[in-house]
């Protein structure tokens, strides 16, 4: 019987090439799009790589000051966070399962450059981003080490001259050896290579960087002195709930913060400082918030500004996910109603509405097989084009067996649901009124 | 004509939903893309106020806070800068361009709260930098040792707060005792693709308070490679310091890459999904002529031309599409009256959504036609008896 229902499927497709090819490629077309974006968002809420936990990982990556004069005015700076503030107020606290400091490269996904460091290889300058980090960094992030291993607690504090590389750097300076236990000079300092990491894309703002050194080894220790610099912290919690606990103790160490006077601002008057940890993904929507318009303030965690923002953006991602979805059901309406004289023959023939059902079910799952299958095969095109054109380095944008089996369930649920629904409405139909084709 | 339009539509209304829907997301999806496209345009198409060619960044950086000694390594590094044969200028400016951080500020000009971005460059750096001057002049080494400190501001900082009276002259800022000296174009500071905002720019007289940048003006055909060079005067006059040297060209042109290729990256995913849509509508309505080929031989059977037929066939979509285009237009009407989004006033607003239910209304008709000459391919005789 299946062997028929196929058969039958067949014969129905090659009847009307034209149209056939039109409704396969828009099913095609359609789960392409519908699989880029599941990719987009899979890369995004489950990243590969070392930040695969980033649910769980809250950034902490600006001190703003506002002093207001008595004469009203007002001096004000956003800058990233200084050592002193992070070791007086955020290694010790209570709530996260880690804490780990770093130099904030956020500003490289800005487009606005970040931390450099200029080595020479056979007398040719080599410009690598750098990141300097504790032990805790290598804890919290998952990195794929190829060789050797991260750098310790003990060589963080006693600032040791060590350096974690990626593979590209490795194939740069080091070119078809092994590069753990190599010198590398960077900037007139010697650092001895102790680990080789897989590439990490740059869009991981947490992770990215082509060279890792702790964070003490440098000539001048000055920095810890300082409460804005430009350093980052990142805050483990050991469970999706404990965000709320860490949020909460970030809040009441501000309120105890008693920042001191910026260099050159009037004395008297009234300082306050502003700071909160955030996901990764709210630090993004107020990149892209501030490029459309909606700018959040910094000054407080929960600002309409910044929920506007939210519902905005989750209310544009909507229409975007949901056009192609009721595309693919209009797509299928319109191809079974073209068989309802068929189905009125059948019908006055004596078959049920089960087997009737059952006939399109099993012919839907051809056609959409196939465009299922054209569609995964332009995605993969699409997201080796996406990769070859360099907008999203390092394989950010993937498509792994989640990407995949999310989008073998969409085509089943909807090709299958919007075949299937006019498919029973006929079959309950009066078949003179079906043979006539009308519904 | 129109009336018989509507009426079919409304008959087959629970089938006409799910389209209507369709479109009515389309356009917003269309709205979205346009309206960021072109508020970036129009960004864009505004001066940025000063050259970026052959100018390198030096940036500045020490793990320790900036003392009066570091002043005067900064007043020993312009000259032996200067004296390089690539280099035709060296100035310092606090913040560059291209950059993130920066020095906001405010304080009540009568009674009025101002908020500006603020600036502090060395003599000559302006005029290097091919900025233009509207009126004043800029500051210069005339204005060393007063009691008041001389700022340049942009336009928009004149015509914002000092609508009708003559800047020039006027002291303001209490704590500061800014004295406005010159009003200029403009120095957008965050790129292109940033709005337009009050900018003031406060003359360095040579003792700063915090690590500043240097900005190198070069002499045209100096390569990279002049870099290595660069680097050793740097380190050999001021050892402690970290120094990171930036091409503004390339700065530049990151900072657009960051804005454009999400963009495009959009703009490439929403013709996809209009492509997607269009042939659905396409398949939907070649159904639906074939189906409803009795009704039209009829209409062609009464004396209808094939092209008044096809109009029909055309003129029900775009009936649909209106209808969607209205839905839309009320949802996206509300950002320009609440104000939601202050970027998105009705200066853009109105142009956007022109373009956006232009390309529907294109795309409807474009994908319309196949259908519509399928329509009245067969003789009313043939097309009475279909079924």
């Amino acid at each position: 019987m299946l062997r028929n229902y196929l058969l039958l499927a067949v014969k129905v497709l090659a009847r009307r090439k034209f149209y056939t090819f039109i409704s396969l490629f828009g099913i095609a077309l359609t789960l392409m799009v519908l699989i880029l974006l599941t990719s987009l968002i899979e890369s995004f809420v489950h990243p590969p790589g070392p930040e695969r936990d980033s649910e769980r990982i809250l950034l902490a990556n600006f001190l703003m000051l506002v002093h207001e004069s008595q004469s009203g005015g007002f001096n004000r700076t956003n800058g990233a966070l200084g050592y002193r503030f992070i070791e007086d107020h955020l290694l010790d606290m209570e709530t996260p399962e880690l804490v780990s400091v770093f130099t904030d490269s956020t500003s490289a996904l800005l487009g606005m450059g970040g931390n450099e460091v200029v080595g020479f290889k056979d007398g040719v300058a080599v410009s690598s981003a750098l990141k300097r980090s504790d032990a805790n960094y290598w804890k919290i992030l998952q990195f794929d080490f190829l060789e050797g291993r991260p750098f310790n607690e003990e060589e963080h504090r006693q600032g040791a001259y060590v350096a974690v590389i990626s593979e590209s750097t490795r194939d740069r300076y080091f070119p078809n050896e092994s590069a753990v236990g190599e010198d590398l000079v960077l900037d007139g300092s010697v650092y001895r290579v102790i680990g080789v990491v897989k590439d990490v894309s740059a869009l991981q703002v947490l992770a990215w960087a082509d060279i890792w050194v702790p964070l003490f080894a440098t000539p001048s220790l000055q920095f810890r002195y300082e409460e804005r610099g430009n350093l980052a912290a990142m805050l483990l919690a050991s469970s999706r709930e404990g965000i709320t606990a860490i949020k909460e103790e970030y809040q009441s160490i501000m309120r105890d913060y008693r920042p001191s006077l910026p260099a050159g601002w009037p004395s008297g008057g009234e300082l306050n400082a502003y700071s909160f940890p955030a996901a990764k993904a709210e630090f993004y929507a107020r990149i892209i918030g501030g490029r459309i318009g909606i700018e959040a303030s910094f000054m407080e965690e929960e600002s309409t500004a910044g929920r506007t923002l939210v519902a905005f953006l989750g209310a544009f991602m909507l229409a975007f996910m949901l056009l192609p979805v009721i595309n693919l059901v209009n797509m299928n309406i319109s191809r079974i109603l073209e068989r309802a004289s068929e189905i009125g023959v059948r019908k006055s023939f004596g078959a049920s509405s089960s087997h009737l059902v059952r006939q399109f079910m099993a012919e839907n799952l051809v056609v959409t097989g196939i465009g299922g299958l054209l569609g995964f095969l332009l995605a993969l095109l699409s997201l080796s084009l996406l990769e070859w054109s360099g907008l999203f380095a390092d394989g950010s944008l993937y498509m792994n067996y989640r990407v995949f089996a999310l989008g073998l369930l969409y085509v089943l649920v909807f090709a299958v649901m919007s075949g299937m629904l006019p498919a029973w409405r006929m079959s309950r139909l009066d078949p003179v009124r079906a043979l006539k084709g009308a519904l | 004509m129109l009336s018989h339009v509507f009426k079919l539509i409304w008959q087959r209304k629970g089938r006409n939903f799910l389209l209507i829907l369709e479109m009515f997301l389309a356009f917003l999806v269309l709205f979205a893309l346009v309206s960021a496209g072109l508020r970036f345009y129009r960004l864009y198409a505004q001066p940025l106020g000063f050259e970026v060619a052959d100018t390198w960044a030096v940036l500045i950086s020490m793990e320790r806070s900036w003392t009066e000694k570091d002043s005067e390594t900064i007043a020993q590094l312009l000259p032996a800068l200067r004296q390089l044969s690539e280099v035709e200028e060296a100035h310092v400016l606090l913040h560059e361009p291209f950059r993130s951080g920066g020095w906001g500020t405010g304080f009540y000009l009568d009674g009025r709260l101002v908020e500006a971005q603020a600036n502090r460059a060395s003599d000559g750096l302006t005029d290097a930098l091919g900025m233009r001057l509207l009126a004043g002049r800029w500051f210069g080494p005339e204005d060393a040792g007063q009691s008041s400190t001389p700022i340049v501001i942009n336009r928009e900082f004149a015509e914002r707060y000092f609508a009708d009276e003559n800047p020039l002259g006027r002291t303001i800022e209490p704590d500061r005792r800014w004295r406005i000296v010159g009003i200029f174009e403009a120095f957008r500071q965050y790129g292109e693709f940033s709005p337009s905002q009050p900018y003031i720019i406060e003359r360095d007289d040579g003792s700063q308070r915090e690590a500043p940048s240097l900005v190198l003006i070069l002499r045209p055909g100096v390569t990279a490679g002049f870099q290595e060079k660069l680097m050793n005067v740097l380190q050999a006059v001021a050892p402690a310091w970290n120094f990171d040297v930036r091409d503004w060209a390339e700065m530049r042109e990151a900072h657009h890459r960051s804005y454009l290729l999400p963009l495009l990256f959009a703009a490439v995913l929403v013709a996809f999904l209009m492509l997607m849509v269009g042939l659905g509508l396409l398949g939907m309505l070649w159904q639906n002529t074939i189906r409803r080929s009795p009704e039209l031989g009829l209409r062609r059977a009464m004396g209808a031309t094939a092209s008044a037929v096809r109009l029909q066939v055309v003129l029900e979509l775009l009936a649909l599409a209106c209808l969607a285009l209205f839905l839309g237009l009320l949802v996206v009407v509300q950002f320009p009256l609440t104000g939601l989004i202050e970027a998105l006033n009705w200066s853009l607003f109105i142009p956007s959504a022109i373009i956006s239910a232009g390309i529907l209304l294109g795309l409807c008709v474009l994908f319309a036609l196949y259908p519509s000459f399928q329509a009245t391919r067969r003789e009313p005789v043939e097309a009475l008896r279909y079924e």
